[in-house]
């Protein structure tokens, strides 16, 4: 050992170790291609939705008896009638709207009540109570709510009233509003904790009760995330399948009347898909047509209120 | 959080004179005293119609959040009335019947384990690759820049598309594969892999034969005298083993017309008649693959692998945002390159909100019935997957088949399976939370 002289041994160290700085480099520009590769996944899979949409859209008003004001004026919505089809979209939009109103009238008023309470009323133990329930009930599959709908929403909306079929618009609706209730108070709560501490010890300090502060200075300043949240329940309302597939029905009506049965853009996509319908029929690329509106639909609410939260979010600090 | 107004602030904080001893009693209402300022009609709590509403309003608040607890409560109570004797040992063990009191949800629960179990090995390396991209190398020209907002506006939008339409998204990409494999016969796959067909034929004696075709979607073959063909093979007790995989060959004899009828057992049991048609079967291992894959696990798996991925990359943003920089620029200072950096310090740091973020990712897929059943459609099935192109059934499948179905008794194992379906996802759940409590340590 004492014959290698101290540079050869240093040398010996250093040469040991050492990595090939261009290997080095090729493995992190690899690295780096896999990663953008799997970014770039998620960009075609919107292109995806797009092109099949699109092009099966153009397809189905290829076919003769579809003619696009049929589709946009027409309000019955009869695809599988032999002589007298009918493509009008409306006895669809007409559904979902229904079923979303409803929805909406019980979910946003009670979402954003029990938003208020969480923020600014509960102390801690019940919200430490309260929070896990709403995280239980976004949790459970839809089909549940739909089972739901039938065998209980169903027959007390019979006792109430007897002419409630038995599948109606409204036993639909309320459930679609109490699976889109969680999702209301979480988005609510998001935008009232946000809203800086500041301006509440201002109306608090200035005497305000607490109601006077969330009126006045709480509400007012998170009304935009809060506006973005209904927005975004809006959107999974309209897309809800499961609940409408089971409890409000496959006869697709323009009606006001939430007795009544109804089909939603969402339901008749399951019933196409599972019925026996020929793959290259009109009614297969009718199938696609209702998804590429479904598909419109839903992506400007979503957009209009990722929009609305950062454009029109207060700045105060 | 709630700064609450009405508490009045304790005597010991404003001082008292050495006159007033301190054990007597304070009367806050005595202006000689000092807490007795507070009285004062000036400095009064609110009163009237403010505090009133804010006393309305608070039970408002109370009455409407007990309401979300009472409809939780009412949920599940009325599931389980229905469901709970109808879930028993037999019930979790036996395939799908048309008799209620005998059906099972058997092939069910492993049609979910297997999809789900695929699924989420597609998801999290693609999901995770995205998050690690998106936070990590950070865009140093303005392409890349407006590329990474691209891509980031299109992750939140993605994450508002309702799951039917990436199950017609789906149908067409993976079910289909947008039409380019198309073979002759619609239905049949134009490529495949693993599998050995065979034509099912009786023989005159009763016995199954199985000539072998060379593919699925080949129509029937030409039966001439003396070709090989194959038979179950007879075990040691004297009866055939029902083994596609042990066959033993023979030689076929064809009856054509005017031949005459053999009265040898043996050639009896290896005779077809000339006009017979049989059925196609098929002998397919694990690894079998077929293009265009068909309404098969692989398909049901990437179709909920679209559902979820937003939601995988969402979750994994936030936790590898939760990493503090410090660890990275240590790290960056000891010579790592970024890969490295990613690799050995932020990524295991990040893995406990990863990990959670993705077990509520299966939940959620889990529970979606909507994207497979637009893929698989309304099917019967009564075995476990035996490959990657089998036809499957899910829990929550399964349970919208006999929702739909009109006797009561269907309701009843609707909501048994909606019980083994809950206490699954309970389950994950739990073991997510349990993750998140035993991994929570301070990283900096």
């Amino acid at each position: 050992m004492a014959a290698d002289s101290l540079d050869q041994r240093v040398g010996r160290i250093f040469e040991s170790d050492r990595r090939n700085l261009a290997s080095v480099r090729r493995r992190e520009s690899l690295i780096f291609a896999c990663l953008v590769a799997c970014g770039m996944f998620s960009l075609a899979v919107t292109v995806a939705i797009l092109v099949v949409l699109v092009t099966q859209t153009v397809n189905f008003f290829g076919f003769e008896e579809v003619t696009v004001g049929n589709f946009f004026g027409s309000i019955r919505w009869n695809p599988l009638l032999g002589a007298e089809k009918s493509f009008g979209i409306w006895a669809l939009v007409s559904g979902t709207l229904m079923v979303t109103t409803i929805a909406m009238a019980i979910a946003l008023p009670l979402g954003l009540i029990t938003a208020v309470y969480l923020s600014e009323y509960a102390p801690s133990r019940v919200r430490s109570f309260l929070k896990p329930i709403l995280e239980i009930l976004a949790g459970i599959p839809t089909v549940v709510f739909g089972l739901f709908a039938l065998t209980n929403n169903t027959p007390s909306l019979r006792l109430i009233d007897e002419r409630f079929m038995i599948f109606n618009a409204m036993s639909g609706g309320i459930a679609v509003g109490i699976l889109c209730l969680p999702t209301v108070c979480s988005l609510a709560e998001d935008a009232l904790q946000a809203v800086p501490k500041t301006l509440r010890e201002g109306a608090y300090g200035l005497g305000g009760t607490r109601f006077d502060a969330v009126m006045k200075v709480i509400l007012p300043a998170a009304l935009s995330g809060i506006v973005s949240a209904f927005l975004l329940a809006i959107a999974r309302a309209v897309g809800e399948t499961m609940v409408v597939a089971i409890a409000c029905g496959n006869s697709p009506q323009v009606t006001y009347d939430p007795r009544e049965q109804i089909q939603t853009m969402t339901g008749f996509m399951v019933q196409m898909a599972t019925g026996d319908v020929s793959n290259y029929g009109i009614e297969y690329s009718s199938m696609y047509a209702v998804a590429g509106m479904l598909f419109l639909l839903t992506l400007s609410i979503t957009m209009v209120g990722t929009v609305v939260r950062k454009r029109f979010r207060e700045a105060y600090e | 959080m709630s700064v609450a107004p009405e508490s009045t602030p304790s005597p010991e904080s404003t001082p008292t004179p050495a006159s007033v001893p301190a054990s007597e009693s304070v009367n806050r209402s005595d202006p000689g005293h000092p807490a007795g300022l507070l009285r004062q009609p000036g400095n009064r709590r609110p009163t009237g119609p403010r505090r009133s509403k804010d006393l309305y309003f608070h039970i408002v608040c109370i009455f409407v959040a007990a309401i979300s607890i009472a409809v939780l409560s009412w949920l599940l109570f009325s599931v389980f009335r229905k469901g709970a004797s109808w879930l028993t040992w037999d019930y979790v063990t036996s395939p799908p019947e048309p008799d209620p009191m005998t059906a099972g949800i058997f092939p069910a629960i492993w049609g979910t384990i297997a999809v789900c179990t695929l699924c989420a090995l597609v998801t999290l390396p693609i999901g995770i690759a995205t998050a690690i991209l998106l936070e990590e190398f950070k865009p140093k020209t303005k392409f890349i820049a407006w590329l990474y907002g691209l891509i980031q506006l299109n992750i939140s939008n993605l994450a508002g598309v309702p799951s039917v339409v990436y199950g017609i998204l789906g149908l067409t990409a993976f079910v289909s594969m947008f039409g380019l494999f198309e073979s002759d016969t619609p239905g049949q796959p134009a490529f495949e892999l693993g599998g050995t067909s065979f034509q099912q034929y009786t023989s005159l004696s009763g016995r199954s034969i199985y000539f072998p075709v060379d593919s699925s979607s080949d129509g029937p073959p030409t039966l001439v005298d003396g070709a090989e063909a194959f038979q179950y093979s007879i075990g040691p007790d004297g009866r055939p083993i029902i083994d596609l995989g042990r066959l033993v060959p023979i030689q076929l004899n064809v009856l054509d017309p005017g031949d005459p009828y053999p009265s040898d057992q043996e050639l009896k049991s290896r005779t077809v008649r000339h006009d017979d048609y049989g059925g196609r079967v098929h002998d397919r291992p694990w690894y079998y693959f077929r293009l265009p894959l068909g309404s098969g696990v692989l398909a049901g798996a990437l179709t909920l692998m679209l559902v979820i991925l937003p939601v995988v990359i969402i979750a994994t943003q936030e936790s590898l945002r939760g990493v503090p920089s410090t660890l990275r620029d240590g790290a960056r200072g000891l010579g790592a390159t970024p890969w490295q950096v990613v690799w050995n310090v932020t990524l295991p740091a990040a893995t406990p909100g990863i990990m959670t973020g993705s077990i509520l990712a299966m939940s959620r897929a889990i529970g979606e019935t909507a994207p497979i059943l637009i893929i698989a459609g309304v099917v019967y099935i009564r075995h476990v997957p035996q490959h990657f192109m089998d036809d499957f059934t899910v829990l929550p499948m399964q349970i919208y088949n006999w929702i739909d179905r009109p006797q009561e008794e269907f309701r009843n194992i609707a909501a048994a399976g909606i019980l083994v379906l809950l206490a699954i996802l309970l389950t994950f759940n739990a073991i997510a939370v349990l993750i998140r409590q035993l991994t929570q340590r301070p990283l900096s």
